[in-house]
Formats: structure tokens, C-alpha cells, sequence
């Protein structure tokens, strides 16, 4: 008995001397390109109606692949609703339609987006594909895991994650890609040999949450670039306006607070003299 | 005791901007239009300044111009007619030549800012407690336009993103027409002792 219990405490501690990675990704070129025998799509010149009619989506993980910790259904949901949120006040976007991922097939290539144009009516789509990679290591203070008790107290797990968010942005008819724009994160954590697996999981859903900052942060750049492009390269770019896209000045809420702060003191100014 | 003048200018843009928001062949006649532009209509790169698309959008604008238009014109000063005309002119054009994407545009924020800016820029000369209210305004609607030009949108809620997309760049416009005109007035006031 006592030979059995001397074994499994071995292999328990062994098995925590162990260095695991997980890696998780998608990726856009699975999606869109999924039979390398094809011809290679060469892209037509995208005709832009202004305001555009977008929509955003996550590549599906091909089938049987391993998924990120944090990126569940709601998750996904979550970072395309706060990217949409943040390009609706654009003078170029008409719409953005959040599309869930079950509308995507793994490997589903351009056909599925044309399925998604007609579905939606969309002319653009942004496509969110991801990459997480977890390193776990061992510090000196696991050491302390041969006590038992230290597995519980001792934070001897050292973890890295590496999260990369990544949009392309697709014209689908011409089937052009725009501009990309990626984000990236990259967060150490340490925790106990009992915490592990949770403390991944946190460092996980962080990285996602830093990773779709910094996305949005580049996409607002990678925007206003493409913009000065499309300007500088009407051959390659079509611009068609169409009749909703109009634009209006507008005072706002701060702009009557500051007026109103102004009307107050001109008042109290002029009394005064 | 002098009785404040009678905000004439001010009222009259504001009237002019509720008439044509209650009348939408005006509408059609007056809006900022490439096309139309680009087909003579010229007196559009003013007038699209008095159309407004909305209820919300309307209001919060003629309400703006009312408070300021009220504080330039009680306090004497006589180039707020100009300031208006110019500033409205000059959006229009800027518009015109820089956003070539901008089929239609309406609004009179560009001219509110331009009298904002005025008003501030000549209350830096008051006394102390205004002149630092001034400067605040001045310096809050500077980074605000700054952000929203940089952006290419403004982050702040305000504008029906519905109806349309908001231009931040004829806020910028109507801030460079007070700053010029606050700057030939210094000019002229110093050649002029009188």
C-alpha cells in the first residue's frame, strides 16, 4: 500500500514538473483558401458603397481543433458588439451586423461569405481570427510542492500568455482585402499547482480583453490609412456614394455644457460691471 | 443706461433655420449637395448650413447659436453677420475640396463654433475670472475638435448615427474663420487707434 501512495505522489509531482503549452488559434487563410489544389482568387477592383454595410464575424475553428479558454460563444459575441459599437459612429459605415459564428462553416472559403452577403446584405466583412499561446513553467519555489501543502500555498507555476486578435477586412464581391489590423497582448501570471488551471483561464480571458483594445487602437489607424489610399488610389479603389451617406454638424452635449458654462460667466461678468 | 442692442443677426439665422426645417422642398432647395454643387448651384455651400435632419438635431444646434449669437451681438461686437457669412461660406468650400466622399452635409455647428470661438477669443481681453473661463472653453473645444478630426468621428454621444454621420471637420473650419477674423480685427484696431 504504502508502494502504491509513494507512486502516485511521483507521479503527481512529476506530472507537475511538467512544462505544457497550449496553443489555440483560427486562422483566415484555413477559412478562405481551404483547398490548396484551387486556382488562387484574384481579387476584381472593390466598388465602395458609401456608407458601407459591414459585418464582423470570428473564423471558425476548424472542426476538432482545440478552442481558447476565453473565447466562448458569449465571449466572441462580446468583443465583436464592443468592435461594432466603436466603428458605428463612422461616417463610412451605414451598419455593422454582428454575425454569429454558427453561420460559418470551418474551411467555408468565399462561398460561405457570398451566403452571408445575401443572408445580411452586407458588402464588407471583417473577419476576427485569433491566436493564444500559454507557457507554463516551473520557478524554484516549486520545489515546495514536495511538501503537499505547498501545491495549495506556493505560487510556483510561472505562466506567459501571447494572445494576437486579428481583423481583415474583406471587400466580398471583388473579393480585394482592404486592411488588417492586429492585437496584441501579452500577460505573465504565476499561481499555485492547484490554481493552475484557473489562473490560466483568467490570464486567458485578459489577454482576449488587451488583445481587443490594442485591435481597436490599430484599426482606427489601419482605417485612416486606407482612407488616405483609397484617396491617393482611384484605380485600385472604386468610390460610389450613394444616397444615404450624408453628414451633418452637429452640437453635442459637451459643446452645450461648454456654452452654457460661457452664457453663465458672460452674465455674471456683466453685471459685474 | 443703453439698452442692449437687439440680437438681429442671431435671430435671423434662427428663424431662417427653423423655416427651412419646417419646409422640405426648402430643404431640398438649400442642403449641401456634390452633385447639385458641382452643377452650379453654388449659394448650397452656405445655405446647407440652415437644413438640419432631425428634431434633436435641429434643437440642440438653433439653441447653441441663440446663446452665443445672443452673448457676441448684446456685447457690441459687429462682425458677427461676417463671421457667420464667412464661416458658412468656407466650410461649405472646405468640404467641398476635402471630402469628396460627402454626397450631402447640413448643420449649423461649424457656425456655431466659429462664433464660440470668437466670443471666447475676445473675452481673453475682459477681466480676470471670464478671461480664464474663456480660455477653458477655448482650450476644451480645441482638443474636442482635435480628437474628433484625428478620429475621423466624434467619440461623444450627440449625433443620430442613424440619419447621419457627424463632420467634425467643419467644426474645425468654423474655428480657423473666428481665429482669422478675431486676427484682422487686432490688425485693422492696431493700424486704426480710433
Amino acid at each position: 500500500m504504502r508502494k502504491i501512495v509513494s507512486i502516485a505522489f511521483l507521479c503527481f509531482v512529476l506530472g507537475g514538473c511538467a512544462t505544457p503549452t497550449k496553443h489555440t488559434s483560427t486562422s483566415v487563410v484555413d477559412f478562405l483558401y481551404p483547398d490548396v489544389r484551387d486556382p488562387v482568387v484574384s481579387p476584381g477592383t472593390p466598388v465602395l458603397a458609401l456608407p458601407l454595410r459591414v459585418g464582423i464575424a470570428f473564423v471558425p475553428a476548424q472542426r476538432g481543433a482545440a478552442t481558447s479558454f476565453a473565447l466562448t460563444e458569449k465571449r466572441q459575441s462580446d468583443v465583436l458588439n464592443e468592435v461594432a459599437n466603436h466603428f458605428k459612429k463612422s461616417p463610412f459605415v451605414r451598419t455593422i451586423e454582428v454575425i454569429p459564428s454558427a453561420y460559418l462553416r470551418p474551411r467555408g472559403g468565399f462561398a460561405n461569405l457570398d451566403q452571408i452577403r445575401t443572408m445580411y446584405g452586407v458588402d464588407v466583412i471583417a473577419l476576427v481570427s485569433y491566436d493564444q499561446t500559454q507557457f507554463t513553467d516551473q520557478g524554484l519555489l516549486s520545489i515546495a510542492y514536495w511538501t503537499i501543502v505547498g501545491a495549495y500555498i506556493v505560487r510556483g507555476q510561472k505562466n506567459d500568455t501571447h494572445t494576437m486578435l486579428d481583423t481583415v477586412v474583406y471587400d466580398i464581391p471583388s473579393r480585394k482585402m482592404l486592411f488588417r489590423a492586429p492585437g496584441l497582448s501579452e500577460i505573465k501570471g504565476s499561481a499555485t499547482l492547484v490554481n493552475q488551471s484557473e489562473r490560466l483561464r483568467t490570464d486567458s480571458e485578459a489577454g482576449v480583453s488587451q488583445a481587443t483594445a490594442d485591435m481597436i487602437k490599430n484599426l482606427d489607424a489601419q482605417l485612416l490609412a486606407f482612407r488616405e489610399k483609397v484617396k491617393e488610389r482611384p484605380e485600385e479603389y472604386r468610390v460610389v456614394r450613394t444616397e444615404g451617406y450624408r453628414g451633418g454638424g452637429m452640437v453635442d452635449g459637451l459643446m452645450l455644457a461648454l456654452f452654457s458654462a460661457l452664457l453663465g460667466g458672460a452674465c455674471w461678468a456683466r453685471r459685474r460691471k | 443706461m443703453k439698452a442692449p442692442p437687439i440680437p438681429v443677426w442671431t435671430l435671423a439665422i434662427c428663424a431662417a433655420a427653423a423655416v427651412v426645417f419646417g419646409a422640405p422642398q426648402l430643404q431640398a432647395a438649400f442642403v449641401y449637395n456634390r452633385e447639385s454643387i458641382a452643377a452650379g448651384e453654388i449659394w448650397r455651400l452656405v445655405s446647407g448650413n440652415l437644413v438640419h435632419f432631425s428634431g434633436p438635431h435641429f434643437i440642440k444646434d438653433v439653441v447653441a447659436l441663440l446663446a452665443i449669437g445672443l452673448l457676441i451681438e448684446t456685447g457690441r461686437r459687429s462682425h458677427f453677420a461676417l463671421l457667420c457669412l464667412v464661416s458658412g461660406s468656407l466650410i461649405g468650400s472646405v468640404l467641398y475640396v476635402a471630402e469628396p466622399e460627402l454626397l450631402v452635409y447640413g448643420g449649423l455647428s461649424g457656425i456655431v463654433t466659429a462664433a464660440a470661438t470668437y466670443l471666447c477669443l475676445h473675452g481673453i481681453k475682459e477681466d480676470r475670472a471670464y478671461r480664464w473661463l474663456c480660455l477653458g472653453v477655448l482650450l476644451c473645444l480645441a482638443v474636442k475638435t482635435g480628437c474628433e478630426v484625428a478620429l475621423g468621428f466624434s467619440p461623444l454621444p450627440g449625433a443620430d448615427a442613424e440619419l447621419f454621420a457627424l463632420v467634425p471637420q467643419s467644426h474645425a473650419v468654423g474655428a480657423a474663420a473666428a481665429i482669422a477674423l478675431f486676427a484682422l480685427e487686432n490688425r485693422r484696431a492696431a493700424y486704426d487707434p480710433k
